[in-house]
């Protein structure tokens, strides 16, 4: 059971710093993630001063770039109406479990069923948009463009440009960010990885998202342009109002059995239409993106912002779709007002806990560090305000303003901008903690310094201007991830039934449906990634070591076939990449032979000028 | 392994442990004086999830030679880290060193690669040389 006292002493005693979230959506081999429950994201080796600076003056750093576009598609990817059914279906199993009879009505263990059978085809179609991203995606003649690529463009500071300077810059950032040596290394390293779903999907989510971007760019007219193909696969499946239908309707065994035969026809239906029937559905929903202001898609924003023309479906099923998802959250507390519950019983901490992160999901974590006690002092500006002021590594002081529940005061807009000396008092509190938060929704992020027991402390906008709804009372991230954990751990290796035989836990008793997914995901994802008659024997040849399986495998040939497709992703010389990369030519002739085999397979590398791995 | 002294390199991605084994075989160590092993999740909740392998070699001047030309070889990497640990015969640690590097202009020369390895191994420097060259071509 979770017990409200563990999960408020983790609360008041905040001691951890752990990554290891389960069911997160990872970076390949670094340590980021983000929680599908939540949208909690890790971006690993980025430390809080860096994150600061880097957002307030443009200067994160070049070679993250690929990952905080992997790590920020998973984010975006996630808060849609799709990661929000996908959310509910594991809070709901929960409910069912744990909530006893203060459970709201319609919950059941059963939509954990929902959760596997939906989350581990999401995680791997996620993973190859993720990794589209990193390798694949630049900016081009789209009208719209996408939130992620936005959202990167925005934090490296290019956003005052004008959007085609803004365009050359980014795709020139993300070019020589492409062709490193560690970016060849990490691409060969991804199509190493075993053809399956079970380890979280990596080389068939990104070889099915390569194929069907193909077939789409072939198509010609707005599909030419990476970041709008991006954009429709990102909707296709995650704005898809259908599965948000059947995961709020159907029970969770009926869900498992149907969305996969929902998924086939409507991919099916999509590969078979004509070229003028797609560059009809792109133009349209370039156009309605394009027209709406910024880029913003907020999947609990009412009427048309729901709506995607071009995606083969109705405007009334995005309606239907929004009005049940809205209803459900309501159901299930997410809008009450978090004073009013915080006197609630103990049979609410469930509906507390979700209501916690649920109103925090649309934020990105960039960074979190632990700040000495002894660097941080409070005081008062000389027109009065009172400020929070922090030594900087290099023993600069940064300021905050002083935590104010009513009202955000922005101390950079005071002149003349004075600290009162006799006014700097010591602060003594435990477990202070800086954390740079993304609002990648509305493009503003903020600092916040949170002492111990979940208090803020001090807190300023970095990025556009800043009211105060724009800065909400988050929980700090580390205290999210340990609950969740608690949370996770507790749902998943909690006895169920009440029958009298051996008790069984929810991963016990999920084995084989989760079996079946993986099965049917794999299948799935095998015809959008290769061509009909060899899908199988080809899935058959990559299921254990990915490309590593063919027979003319050697790593240098990977890193050869990683190259010439970066290097074309990149728009540079095949010859260029491969002087800066340290690899011995020999990698390209390797490569061939890889390329050969593929051939040999009725596999082409290349699909006209489109390469598929 | 019945060897009586055992070297570790943790950290190595799915394509670095091919890189690893080719070196290895080409440069005639046997199959039983080394084995890649999974390195299981710190919370076996992660289970599901990419585990880092590592290589464990019986310290003999051919698996060593090997490590040090692949080391060499990452050289190129701009970010690098691994330990690497050894064992005595009866199991218990003799050595624990991290081997790291944040820019490729910082990657420690060959020579200090070879150092730590004969520091940590036991095996002649000059012999780790002479075998990396060889495998290095």
């Amino acid at each position: 059971m979770i017990d409200r006292q563990i999960i408020n002493r983790q609360i008041i005693n905040r001691q951890i710093v752990n990554r290891q979230i389960i069911n997160r959506w990872c970076s390949l081999d670094s340590g980021s993630y983000v929680d599908t429950l939540s949208s909690l994201a890790y971006i690993d080796g980025l430390d809080t001063w860096t994150a600061l600076a880097g957002v307030r003056d443009g200067s994160l750093p070049s070679d993250l770039l690929p990952l905080l576009y992997h790590e920020l598609t998973h984010h975006w990817t996630l808060h849609s109406p799709v990661g929000y059914v996908l959310s509910i279906a594991k809070i709901s199993a929960a409910w069912a479990m744990f909530g006893g009879k203060s459970a709201p009505s319609g919950v059941s263990p059963g939509d954990y069923a929902k959760y596997l059978a939906a989350g581990i085809f999401l995680r791997a179609w996620g993973e190859g948009l993720a990794q589209y991203a990193e390798f694949d995606v630049s900016a081009g003649s789209a009208q719209s463009q996408t939130f992620a690529t936005h959202v990167v463009w925005t934090l490296y500071c290019l956003g005052d440009a004008a959007r085609q300077d803004m365009q050359k810059a980014a795709n020139q950032l993300l070019a020589t960010a492409r062709t490193t040596p560690e970016m060849v290394d990490r691409k060969a390293n991804a199509l190493r990885q075993p053809f399956t779903s079970r380890n979280g999907g990596y080389l068939p989510g990104y070889l099915a998202v390569k194929r069907v971007a193909s077939r789409l760019r072939a198509a010609g007219g707005v599909f030419e342009d990476t970041d709008f193909v991006f954009s429709y696969l990102k909707a296709f499946v995650f704005n898809d109002p259908i599965t948000v239908q059947m995961s709020l309707t159907m029970d969770g065994m009926a869900f498992s059995g149907q969305y996969f035969e929902h998924l086939s026809r409507r991919f099916a239906e999509l590969l078979e239409r004509s070229d003028e029937e797609l560059r009809q559905a792109g133009d349209a929903m370039d156009k309605l993106m394009a027209s709406r202001s910024g880029v913003t898609n907020d999947p609990l924003e009412a009427g048309e912002a729901q709506f995607f023309p071009g995606l083969f479906v109705s405007q009334s099923d995005y309606a239907s779709a929004h009005l049940l998802l809205i209803q459900r959250l309501q159901h299930l507390g997410v809008f009450k007002d978090l004073a009013r519950s915080a006197t609630d019983g103990p049979e609410n901490v469930i509906e507390q806990f979700y209501r916690a992160i649920a109103n925090q999901r649309y934020l990105f974590c960039l960074s979190s560090s632990d700040i000495a006690a002894s660097d941080v002092l409070a005081g008062r500006l000389t027109s009065g305000e009172a400020v929070v002021l922090v030594r900087t590594p290099d023993r600069n002081t940064y300021f905050l303003s002083h935590w104010n529940p009513d009202r955000y005061v922005e101390i950079r807009g005071i002149t003349p901008f004075e600290l009162d000396p006799a006014s700097r008092t010591p602060v003594d509190l435990p477990g202070l903690r800086l954390e740079v938060w993304l609002d990648p929704v509305r493009t503003k992020a903020f600092v916040c310094l949170h002492s111990g027991e979940a208090k803020r402390v001090g807190i300023q906008s970095l990025l556009g201007r800043c009211e105060w709804p724009d800065l909400p009372n988050i929980m700090p991230r580390d205290d999210a991830v340990h609950l969740i954990e608690i949370f996770d751990r507790s749902l998943r290796e909690s006895p169920i039934g009440s029958g009298s035989g051996p008790a069984t836990s929810l991963d016990q008793a999920t084995e084989i449906l989760k079996e079946r997914v993986f099965k049917a995901t794999d299948a799935l994802l095998s015809r959008l990634a290769f061509p009909g008659p060899n899908a199988e024997q080809i899935a058959g040849m990559l299921a254990a070591k990915g490309l590593g399986g063919l027979p003319s495998y050697h790593p240098d040939a990977l890193r050869g076939l990683a190259l010439m497709s970066l290097a074309d992703s990149s728009g540079q010389p095949v010859e260029a990449v491969l002087g800066s990369s340290g690899l011995p030519p020999s990698c390209l002739d390797l490569a061939n032979a890889l390329i050969a085999d593929m051939e040999n397979l009725g596999w082409s590398a290349r699909s006209g000028a489109v390469w598929s791995v | 392994m019945d060897t009586p002294v055992k070297l570790e390199l943790d950290g190595l991605s799915d394509l670095d442990r091919d890189d690893l084994e080719a070196l290895l075989s080409g440069g005639g160590a046997k199959p039983g004086d080394y084995e890649f092993v999974e390195r299981p999740p710190a919370d076996a909740d992660r289970a599901q999830d990419f585990g880092l392998t590592a290589v464990v070699i019986a310290v003999l001047p051919v698996t060593v030679a090997a490590i040090g030309a692949w080391l060499a070889k990452k050289r190129a990497s701009r970010k690098f880290k691994a330990t690497v640990r050894t064992w005595d015969a009866n199991g218990q640690k003799r050595y624990e060193s991290e081997i790291s590097w944040s820019s490729s202009s910082s990657a420690p020369p060959p020579a200090e690669i070879i150092d730590k390895l004969s520091e940590a191994s036991k095996v002649d420097p000059e012999y780790i040389e002479q075998e990396m060259a060889k495998l290095g071509k």
